[in-house]
């Protein structure tokens, strides 16, 4: 078995571990995003992808002074490579728990997939 | 006084004519992320309708601004094909009336060199002055 089989072999059985840590994630991909220039409208299309990881969150209200009121849930996400593949981008969304997140921001360390989402 | 939505309008008309889109260059508005790999050159249109006229004729109003388009070709293969695209670029806006809004002025090129976002790309910009009316 070659290193990289066996690192993803390894990440896989630490996802099975987590258990009920993980929950339900959609991913929402977009996909041929083009421009019409005639018309000035967007085209795309979407693709979902299903998959179970973890969900974190993260919102922290500092401003106590002015309100008390969260506006937009943050929330840290980390998924298995080998269960979201490669097509995703920035500002796609994700929906967990009903709620839907735009992706802020992620890397991708080849084996899992952690980012940042608002929303919700 | 030209609705800026109109400016704007016949500006990106001109990107969807087959004089253009028969030179086989993508275009990109500004604030786009194509979700597909950039092709190796493209221009991306930037309009500047920042500058207001003197008022005419009443209530008239006219704006001028400056219209960029991003030249962008890969690095190591020299700057000619800057100019051959600016060439094409000048077919359909140099001095020229757009639609039913704007004017156009002589065309200047500013050529940038490596791309600060992407080395692998060469970048200029070419550059023109219109009044829309």
């Amino acid at each position: 078995m070659s290193l990289r089989n066996l690192v993803e072999t390894q990440v896989s059985a630490a996802f099975d571990l987590l258990g009920d840590l993980k929950q339900t994630i959609v991913f929402s991909t977009t996909t041929n995003r083009d421009y019409n220039f005639a018309t000035g409208e967007v085209s795309e299309s979407s693709t979902d992808i299903t998959l179970e990881g973890v969900i974190e969150s993260i919102t922290i209200n500092e401003d106590r002074s002015s309100s008390n009121i969260i506006e937009e849930l943050s929330v840290k996400f980390i998924v298995n490579k080998a269960d979201l593949g490669d097509s995703y981008n920035q500002f796609d969304s994700f929906t967990a728990d009903g709620r839907t997140y735009k992706i802020l921001e992620f890397t991708d360390n080849g084996y899992s997939v952690e980012g940042i989402g608002v929303g919700g | 006084m030209a609705s800026y939505s109109q400016i704007i309008g016949d500006l990106e008309n001109i990107f969807a004519s087959s004089e253009w889109v028969s030179n086989d260059i993508q275009a990109y508005p500004s604030n786009i992320a194509p979700t597909s790999n950039r092709p190796n050159e493209y221009v991306i249109i930037e309009v500047l309708p920042a500058q207001e006229l003197n008022i005419q004729y009443g209530d008239e109003k006219q704006v001028a601004g400056l219209i960029i388009l991003q030249i962008y070709t890969p690095v190591n293969t020299g700057t000619r094909r800057i100019y051959e695209i600016s060439d094409l670029l000048d077919d359909v806006l140099n001095k020229k009336v757009i639609g039913d809004s704007i004017q156009t002025s002589a065309s200047s090129l500013d050529v940038k060199g490596n791309d600060l976002d992407d080395p692998s790309l060469f970048r200029a910009d070419y550059v023109l002055r219109f009044s829309s009316y």
